[in-house]
């Protein structure tokens, strides 16, 4: 009883700690979205605006809406290309979303979206969200997209790691295969090539 | 003075322009590099300033230039500038500059031999050769020189060499940056009315004060300058206003107005000139060939802790540093100047994926050397930066 009693207090531990986080976050979040109305023309703020309540209706992280809006911002872009770059990140968030599924955390769809932003398909973010069923995907997708950035086709980028998913690997596995793939690249090796010889290589050596 | 030399003063008076005005277009920026043995690298980087003429006098202006570094040790630069104006001025200038890269003791040798030559049609040719040595102290952000030299006239009423001696001081903060300055100039003149050749000798002492502030992309600049001693032509004082606006990554507008020192050692009065440019720059340190090369600027990151990471920025010829990304808000943060062209920046970096840019001297914001890319959104690349997990 006691048991049941002390795990159900340390659910509520979290859930309140949990609560207050979200809390502080959200007015950070309105300051700098707040902070970007005297920078931006009234209706160009009104449609980033739009698009944070938006993705914030439906639980997608609006915080990447408005570092969105801020990188325009800073980089002097017109009203209406922050309102395109907004609103196109709001579509590959939502795209993440649904290829992830249900229960994707915030980091997830961020990273999601990057992985698409780079030419991932939905299709392959949902492979790799299969092959790690009820984990955390975040560092895979960022993974991911650091491989796709490097050059490595979507294809290669997925299989190699799949095959690493589906071995249970840690996120810290992950990293080390990035690493090794980048040190092959750098090296003259073929990005496809690379990916998949280094993520069989981590298979066989039971490294995960 | 003598007669001779106040009636060729009142000619290129009436000859000079008043104002002149040019568009400056950078043709052509490249740096090269190539590496030997490790840790030796050599840059080269070179380019051309050509333009045309937008004003009453019709100017029109070509320099090429020359960067090259050998290792950390010594910088060569070298450059060249000639206008050719309407009113038959004919300006030509030179600069062979040899310095430390890397400051020994606190302190950065400077070699320079700077040479400038001025054809009027009516008057001939004015040149002076000057050659001297400096020594910086102290960093980017908070430094002095001195330095003394020689240099040698061709006009026919001075005849030894004219003796030179500098003194500066300069610093930075924040967007601003103030520099002062002493230069000095003593030379002896003959008289040429008096009989036997009498000669007097002339001593200038020159101050002069320079601030500059960027915000956002924008450098603006005003200098000016007073002149204590000796006879000179033209006005005791000088300055100008002077700003830059990066368009693109390689596309900045300039413009100045100024009004600039006389050189009594050549019988040149002081001219006002004013210019309208555009500047084409390059990217720094390109590798060429297949041989791995150590480029100019480079990047670094240092974990401290589980988020906290040291950002590290090799950019030797920058004045000013900024980075900005996802972590920053996206506003652009001053690096720190360190040592030997490094510049740094403490952030909080959480596991993870990361996007950033950099800028120098308030330019166009460019990927990190050294990190992958990724479109931006904005017709423009960002750095991929990845902290991956323990």
């Amino acid at each position: 009883m006691s048991d049941l009693v002390s795990r159900i207090g340390g659910r509520v531990v979290v859930a309140m700690l949990a609560m207050t986080v979200v809390a502080a976050v959200r007015p950070l979040r309105a300051q700098a979205l707040e902070a970007l109305r005297p920078r931006l023309d009234p209706a160009s703020y009104a449609a980033v605006a739009a698009a944070v309540d938006s993705a914030e209706s439906v639980g997608l992280p609006s915080a990447a809406l408005v570092s969105k809006a801020q990188e325009g911002v800073l980089k002097r872009a017109s009203g209406p290309q922050v309102v395109q770059a907004t609103r196109a990140l709001l579509g590959r968030l939502r795209t993440a979303s649904a290829a992830l599924g249900s229960g994707a955390n915030p980091a997830e769809i961020e990273a999601a979206a990057s992985a698409l932003r780079v030419g991932a398909t939905p299709a392959q973010l949902a492979q790799l969200r299969g092959v790690r069923s009820g984990r955390n995907v975040a560092v895979p997708l960022v993974v991911l997209t650091d491989l796709l950035a490097r050059g490595v086709p979507a294809d290669a980028a997925t299989r190699a790691l799949s095959l690493l998913g589906e071995a249970n690997a840690t996120d810290a596995a992950f990293g080390t295969l990035r690493a090794e793939i980048e040190r092959d690249i750098h090296g003259g090796v073929a990005p496809a090539a690379a990916a998949l010889a280094r993520s069989r290589a981590a298979v066989q050596q039971g490294r995960p | 003075m003598s007669r001779l030399a106040a009636a060729s003063l009142r000619t290129i008076r009436r000859r000079t322009p008043r104002v002149l005005a040019a568009v400056a277009v950078t043709l052509a920026g490249t740096a090269l590099g190539a590496q030997s043995r490790g840790t030796m690298h050599v840059d080269v980087a070179s380019g051309m300033l050509g333009g045309g003429g937008l004003a009453s006098d019709g100017a029109f202006a070509i320099a090429p230039m020359g960067r090259l570094t050998l290792g950390d040790a010594l910088v060569l630069h070298g450059d060249a500038a000639l206008t050719m104006a309407r009113s038959d001025l004919l300006r030509s200038r030179g600069t062979m500059r040899v310095s430390s890269a890397r400051p020994f003791a606190g302190m950065r040798p400077v070699f320079s031999l700077r040479g400038a030559q001025d054809r009027v049609a009516s008057f001939g040719p004015s040149a002076r050769v000057d050659a001297d040595v400096a020594l910086h102290l102290g960093s980017d952000r908070l430094g002095a020189y001195v330095g003394a030299g020689v240099a040698r006239s061709r006009h026919m009423t001075v005849v030894n060499a004219l003796r030179t001696t500098g003194a500066g001081v300069h610093a930075a903060g924040g967007p601003f940056r103030v520099r002062a300055g002493y230069d000095g100039n003593a030379f002896d003149v003959a008289d040429g009315t008096a009989r036997g050749g009498a000669i007097s000798r002339v001593q200038l002492h020159d101050v002069s004060v320079e601030a500059s502030f960027t915000h956002a992309r924008l450098s603006l600049g005003a200098f000016s300058g007073q002149r204590v001693g000796g006879h000179t032509p033209g006005d005791r004082s000088w300055g100008g206003l002077w700003a830059q606006l990066p368009l693109t990554s390689s596309i900045a507008l300039t413009a100045r107005h100024e009004t600039t020192p006389s050189d009594p050692s050549r019988h040149l009065p002081s001219q006002r000139l004013s210019s309208f440019g555009v500047r084409l720059l390059a990217g720094e340190g390109r590798s060429v060939g297949a041989a791995p090369l150590r480029p100019v600027t480079a990047f670094t990151l240092v974990s401290l802790d589980t988020l906290r990471r040291v950002i590290r920025l090799r950019a030797p010829f920058a004045r000013e540093v900024e980075v900005a990304g996802s972590f920053t808000g996206w506003s652009a943060t001053a690096m720190v100047p360190v040592r030997d062209g490094w510049w740094e920046l403490v952030v909080a970096l959480p596991v993870g994926l990361h996007q950033l840019n950099w800028r120098t001297d308030g330019g166009t914001w460019r990927v990190p050397p050294g990190l992958e890319a990724m479109r931006d959104d904005y017709d423009g690349t960002v750095g991929v930066l990845v902290i991956p997990p323990r």
